[in-house]
C-alpha cells in the first residue's frame, strides 16, 4: 500500500516537472515613472488630440534568450486619464468613453510572442476595455537591458521597450461622437520595467 | 447629432397628426415616442450593442422592453394598479442597469441613490398619468417634454453629452407629439388617453437619469431630483385657465407647459450652479 502511494506521488511530480514550463524569464514591474500609456485620437481631421493615463500597474516576464516565452500584464485605472484639460478628462471618463464608474478597469494580457527580427516582435494580447474583450497586436521594440547606473539602484536590472498598436474605439463600444472624433485610436507605449535579484 | 433629435420630433408631430382624435391614438403616441427614441439612439450611437455592455447600452432595450408594454394596451396603465405595476418593472429595469456595481457588493450611497431614481420615475409616471387623466395625450406629452429638455441640460452641465443629446431625443419626440395634438386641439380634435404614452415616457427618462445618476460622477443628483417634480408643477398653473371654451383650449396647454417648465429651469440652474 505504501508502495503504491510513494509510487503515485512520484509520478505525479515527475509529470509535474514535464508539464511545467522552464522558463527562466525575469519579471520586470513596471517603472511607473518612466512608463507611458499614451492615445492618439483624431479631431475633426484638424490635429490629434493626446492623452495618456496617469495610474497603471504592470509586469512583463521576459528572457532575452527565449523572447517567445514572454507575457505582458497591464492594469489601466480609467479614471486616470489626462488630456491636461479638466472639464475634457471628465467627459473622458463619462459613459460616453471611458464610463470609468461602471469600468474603472481596462486590462492587456498577451497570449502570444512572434519574434520579427534582432530588436523587434508582434505582441497578441487580449485587450479588455468596456467589458469587452477583443484580441489586439502590439508592435514592440526592444531597446536595451542592463544594470539600473545609479548606485541607488543598485541590484536592479532594467529593460524597456516601445510599442506601438492602432484599434478602433467602437469595436469596444465606445461610440461618442463618431465620427468627429476618430474611431482609430492610436497608442504609444514607452516602458521600463525593474527586475531586482 | 441634429438627426438624432429631429427625427424623434418629426416621428411624434407625424403621429400626433395623423392619429388626432382616434380611440387608439394614445398606444400609437406611445408607439411613437418609442419608435422615435430608438430611431434617436441610432442617429446618436448606431446599432444597439448585444449583449449590451454598459449600462449605458442597455438604453435601448429598456425603451423597446417599455414599448412592448405600451402596446399591450392603454387600459393596462390607466388602471389603479398601474404605480404598482410601474414600480415593479422600475425596479427590475434598475436592478438591469445596476448589475455590474451590485454585483460588486452595494453599499449604502449606490442603494440610496437607485431608491432615489426609482422614487423620481414614479413620481414623473404618476404625475404624467394624471395630467393625461386630466387634459388627454397632450397632459401626458407636455411635462415629458420639458422634463427631457432639463434632463438634457442637466446632463450636459454634468459631463456626459451624448446622454444630454438623447434627453433631447425625449423632449423633441414628446414635443413633436404635444405640437401636433395642440394643433389639432386648437381646431377641437382632443386625443384622450395618454397613460401609456406617460410609462414609455418615464421608462426613457428613469432609464436616462439612472445611467446619469450612477455612473457620471460630476453630475449633480440634487438637479436631478429637482426634475421629478415637472410633471406635478404643471398643475397650479394649469388650474389659472378653468373652462372649456375655445380660448381655454389654446390657454390651458401653454399654462401647463410652463408650469411644468419650472422644475427643470430650476434643476438646469442648480446644476449650473454646483458643477457648472
Amino acid at each position: 500500500m505504501k508502495k503504491a502511494m510513494l509510487r503515485a506521488v512520484l509520478s505525479g511530480a515527475l509529470m509535474l516537472a514535464v508539464v511545467a514550463p522552464a522558463s527562466a524569464a525575469d519579471r520586470f514591474d513596471f517603472d511607473k515613472v518612466h512608463t507611458n500609456i499614451v492615445f492618439l485620437v483624431d479631431h475633426l481631421g484638424f490635429s490629434r488630440m493626446v492623452g495618456q493615463f496617469q495610474d497603471f500597474d504592470g509586469h512583463f516576464l521576459f528572457d532575452p534568450d527565449q523572447v517567445a516565452d514572454s507575457a505582458v500584464s497591464v492594469t489601466i485605472e480609467t479614471t486616470s486619464v489626462d488630456t491636461d484639460h479638466e472639464k475634457r478628462d471628465d467627459h473622458l471618463r463619462s459613459p460616453d468613453f471611458f464610463n470609468a464608474a461602471e469600468f474603472p478597469q481596462m486590462t492587456f494580457r498577451s497570449t502570444g510572442i512572434d519574434v520579427t527580427g534582432e530588436k523587434t516582435g508582434l505582441i497578441t494580447g487580449d485587450l479588455t476595455l468596456l467589458g469587452v474583450t477583443r484580441p489586439v497586436v502590439l508592435d514592440v521594440t526592444f531597446n536595451g537591458m542592463g544594470p539600473h547606473p545609479s548606485p541607488q539602484m543598485a541590484g536592479v536590472t532594467v529593460a524597456g521597450f516601445s510599442g506601438r498598436t492602432t484599434l478602433r474605439r467602437s469595436e469596444f463600444g465606445m461610440t461618442g461622437f463618431l465620427p468627429g472624433l476618430g474611431d482609430k485610436v492610436e497608442i504609444w507605449l514607452e516602458v521600463e520595467g525593474h527586475h531586482k535579484k | 447629432m441634429v438627426r438624432g433629435v429631429a427625427a424623434p420630433f418629426v416621428a411624434g408631430l407625424a403621429i400626433a397628426l395623423l392619429g388626432r382624435g382616434r380611440s387608439h391614438a394614445p398606444v400609437w403616441l406611445a408607439a411613437a415616442l418609442g419608435l422615435g427614441l430608438l430611431t434617436g439612439w441610432l442617429w446618436l450611437e448606431g446599432l444597439p450593442h448585444f449583449p449590451p455592455p454598459a449600462a449605458k447600452a442597455k438604453l435601448p432595450y429598456l425603451i423597446a422592453a417599455a414599448l412592448g408594454l405600451a402596446l399591450v394596451g392603454e387600459s393596462l396603465w390607466a388602471r389603479p394598479a398601474a404605480p404598482a405595476v410601474a414600480g415593479a418593472g422600475a425596479v427590475a429595469a434598475l436592478v438591469w442597469l445596476a448589475w455590474r456595481p451590485l454585483q460588486a457588493g452595494p453599499d449604502g450611497a449606490l442603494l440610496l441613490r437607485l431608491a432615489l431614481v426609482a422614487a423620481g420615475t414614479l413620481l414623473v409616471f404618476e404625475g404624467t398619468r394624471r395630467a393625461a387623466a386630466r387634459d388627454g395625450a397632450l397632459g401626458a406629452a407636455i411635462p415629458l417634454a420639458t422634463t427631457g429638455a432639463g434632463l438634457g441640460g442637466v446632463a450636459l452641465l454634468g459631463a456626459s453629452a451624448t446622454l444630454g443629446l438623447f434627453a433631447g431625443s425625449v423632449a423633441a419626440a414628446a414635443g413633436g407629439i404635444a405640437t401636433g395634438l395642440y394643433a389639432a386641439q386648437l381646431v377641437g380634435r382632443t386625443t384622450a388617453g395618454g397613460a401609456s404614452l406617460a410609462w414609455v415616457g418615464a421608462a426613457a427618462l428613469g432609464g436616462l437619469v439612472a445611467v446619469l445618476a450612477l455612473f457620471t460622477p460630476k453630475v449633480s443628483v440634487a438637479a436631478l431630483a429637482v426634475l421629478a417634480l415637472g410633471p406635478w408643477a404643471g398643475e397650479t398653473l394649469r388650474g389659472w385657465a378653468p373652462g372649456t371654451g375655445a380660448a381655454v383650449r389654446a390657454l390651458r396647454p401653454v399654462l401647463l407647459t410652463l408650469g411644468c417648465a419650472l422644475p427643470p429651469l430650476a434643476a438646469v440652474g442648480l446644476a449650473q450652479l454646483l458643477e457648472g
